[in-house]
């Protein structure tokens, strides 16, 4: 190294020293006492007065834009995220207490107690909505909400009915032969097509008997007929307004709950009953407005 | 999601860091205490929340942990002072209060919060299949964990004032004193804990919330008393527009921190306090910047990043009271909910940041205003009441106690870390199996 460059050297590191001695402020930047002989720490608490040394607020409060930045990022996958469905059939023993979210079909809805008549359990019989499940186990899967889940599913009416398309996050119980999701909160369960196939036909019952096979299996609302009859313990006998003469059976309700003479109007499935070879009504009270009083 | 939904949960989570300032100005006020008093509340005014989805509700807790996790310190910071006797105990806030520069002190410990919601919300969701991993690997080995964390706080007691006695016996006595205070203190608060663990005396519907009269006893009421009858002036505080942080300040201070959080967010009976104790020696951190700050990281870790896991899919760990007290009305199942949990961290997260500065310029005025031997009285009434409140008399009974040994770290200089044995040790004791035998050993099973 020849002296000049060591001269330049020399001038380049008093150079930095001046700066570094501009650097230094009057007051102490941390406890704000005065430093009026510039030293690079301060005389009462020692810290390091150089602002190289130092994170200004300002920086860190912009750092903050980050998280801003990313909370917006969250928020729009968590409201645009395309749920990920587990079909029925995938259910399977390996998968025992995961969260699953299923897409499923309604087939049917029941509701029971436990012996003490405190605890309501909702148990729904899903199949998988994209090939129907068919009769075949695999795609078919119980989902039960019990106790107080099942005490807001009922009174939030968030119940679907049968033949609608749910969307359910549940928790899955599978083993040897036998595979049934449970649901940990009601809000998790919803509707997200109301049945077409089970939509409710309009008729009455001089209509239905004139024409049955074109009601045949479909479920249907008649908005105003008589109770004629009360017949043992699942069953009414209705008649049209305009003519006794013309009656039909509801089946599947508690007689004990209706008097003769009374107007209803009576929601279920129009079916052959063929042991007794006569067309029949048949309902399920746990739906809504299966059989409601007029008067 | 809904995006309905979506905005409620937002509101209530910002109403919930308003809520967490609000208690924060109260020192030794827990926003678990809070918690206990929001879920008293919401059972018993169900009718109110029939309408709201859970994840509303859970929203407005999530932003009173993260509001409360980075705000607390600051009230302490600034009304609560110690008086000489403690120099030689002293932790660094105390001494960048007498020295005006509390708000400093404020300021690194924020910078370490900011850094760990960075760390949990920007890298916690790329490694949920971590967490599953670590915890299938500590579950087993929990119960011998936290013992060596015990044997490692009994071991690091240390007498800190040096036989001034005049006789022999005086000196030795001088120079004993603090650990066999320090060891009394620990054993007798291990039997408090596994008394409360296997026959609290607090009525069965609120036996939920047994530790709570324990941790307002052992803490924060015996603080309270101290700062109340102490005198001392508090100096003018600076307000200063940037802190002393070197890079490796802020580098190891951080790596102590986030060893420390991740520790105490993983293993059950774990507390930021003893981990950082442990992990501080681990990473080799020195200076008081690298202790605020690692202490910033390590609290909001443990707060906020052990309430996460509860709602990552596929982990769904629960740790910490307010996850507790949150699997009480909601159970997190969709990943929906998790990048909405992750949003609401953040946003809170950067919310609370920015109150931090202005929260502590409130506090420094206060401090000069009002005299700060008010705000203990104030925060130990409020305490006792609240505890009364939610355990009933049967609660008190366990706050006396409780604050009785909570003085002895106060009284003997002895270290209160060792106070914590209240939950280590009938934590590891029952992770190990021998729970029940020495409960029944001391007539509580």
């Amino acid at each position: 190294m020849n002296n000049q460059s060591i001269k330049q050297m020399q001038i380049t590191e008093t150079e930095a020293d001046a700066a570094s001695v501009a650097d230094i402020a009057d007051k102490c930047p941390s406890c704000g006492r005065a430093n009026p002989e510039r030293k690079k720490r301060c005389a009462y608490c020692c810290t390091l007065t150089s602002p190289r040394e130092r994170i200004t607020v300002r920086a860190m409060n912009l750092s903050t834009i980050i998280l801003f930045a990313a909370a917006i990022v969250y928020f729009a996958i968590a409201v645009n995220l395309k749920p990920q469905y587990t079909p029925i059939s995938a259910l399977g023993e390996s998968m025992n207490f995961q969260h699953v979210r299923v897409l499923a079909k309604v087939r049917y809805l029941s509701e029971f107690k436990d012996k003490y008549e405190k605890r309501v359990t909702i148990q729904l019989d899903l199949e998988d909505s994209k090939d129907g499940g068919g009769d075949d186990y695999e795609g078919r899967i119980k989902l039960k909400a019990e106790g107080e889940v099942a005490r807001e599913l009922k009174e939030k009416g968030l119940l679907p009915a049968r033949g609608d398309i749910i969307d359910v996050s549940a928790t899955l119980f599978a083993g040897k032969g036998y595979r049934t999701l449970s649901l940990g909160t009601a809000e998790l369960l919803k509707v997200v097509d109301k049945s077409s196939e089970f939509a409710a036909v309009e008729a009455d019952v001089k209509a239905l008997l004139a024409a049955p096979d074109n009601f045949k299996n479909k479920k249907i609302k008649i908005k105003e007929a008589v109770i004629k009859s009360k017949r043992g313990n699942l069953i009414i006998e209705i008649n049209d307004p305009a003519d006794a003469a013309v009656t039909i059976l509801v089946f599947g309700v508690d007689p004990s709950k209706y008097k003769e003479g009374q107007k209803v109007s009576v929601s279920g499935m129009f079916v052959f009953y063929e042991r007794g070879g006569y067309w029949e009504i048949k309902v399920n009270e746990d739906e809504p407005e299966s059989v409601v009083v007029l008067n | 999601m809904e995006t309905s939904i979506v905005i409620y949960s937002i509101v209530a989570s910002l109403v919930g860091v308003v809520i967490a300032m609000a208690a924060s100005i109260i020192p030794g006020l827990h926003i678990y205490n809070v918690i206990a008093l929001t879920m008293l509340f919401a059972f018993t005014a169900a009718d109110l929340f029939t309408n709201l989805h859970p994840i509303v509700l859970t929203g407005f807790m999530l932003g009173m942990v993260v509001g409360f996790s980075m705000l607390f310190t600051v009230s302490s910071q600034y009304f609560q002072p110690n008086d000489e006797s403690f120099r030689s105990i002293m932790l660094p806030h105390e001494r960048f209060l007498l020295e005006g520069r509390a708000h400093e002190a404020v300021m690194l410990g924020a910078l370490g919060s900011l850094i760990a919601i960075f760390i949990i919300t920007l890298f916690f969701p790329l490694i949920p299949s971590f967490f599953s991993l670590a915890r299938a690997i500590i579950q087993p080995h929990g119960y011998w964990l936290v013992g060596m964390v015990m044997f490692f706080i009994l071991m690091t007691e240390w007498p800190k004032d040096h036989g001034v006695g005049k006789t022999g016996w005086q000196k030795f006595w001088d120079g004993w004193v603090q650990l066999l205070m320090g060891y009394f203190t620990f054993i007798v608060a291990g039997i408090l804990g596994m008394f409360v663990f296997y026959r609290t005396i607090v009525p069965v519907e609120n036996a939920f919330q047994s530790l709570m009269p324990l941790f307002v006893g052992l803490f924060a009421v015996p603080s309270q008393i101290m700062t109340f009858i102490t005198r001392v002036k508090v100096p003018k505080q600076h307000i200063c527009s940037s802190v002393e942080s070197a890079p490796h300040d802020v580098m190891r201070g951080s790596a102590s921190g986030f060893l420390a959080g991740m520790f105490a967010a993983l293993v059950p009976g774990m507390t930021p306090g003893p981990a950082l104790l442990c992990t501080g020696h681990l990473t080799v951190t020195s200076g008081e910047r690298q202790f605020l700050i690692g202490g910033g990281v390590g609290r909001v870790l443990y707060y906020v990043g052990a309430l996460m896991l509860f709602f990552m899919p596929g982990v769904f760990m629960r740790r910490g009271g307010a996850a507790i007290n949150i699997s009480l009305f909601f159970v997190p199942e969709t990943p929906e909910q998790f990048f909405l949990i992750s949003g609401i961290i953040a946003l809170t997260g950067a919310v609370s940041f920015l109150l931090i500065g202005w929260f502590s310029k409130l506090c420094a005025n206060l401090v000069e205003k009002i005299d700060y031997n008010w705000f203990s009285a104030v925060g130990c009434a409020l305490l006792i009441v609240l505890t009364i409140q939610i355990t009933h008399w049967q609660g008190f009974v366990l706050l006396c106690v409780a604050t009785a040994l909570g003085l002895v770290p106060n009284m003997w200089h002895s270290r209160r870390l060792n106070l914590l044995a209240v939950l280590m040790v009938p934590v590891a004791l029952n992770m190990s199996g021998a729970g029940p035998a020495v409960a029944r050993f001391f007539g509580f099973y």
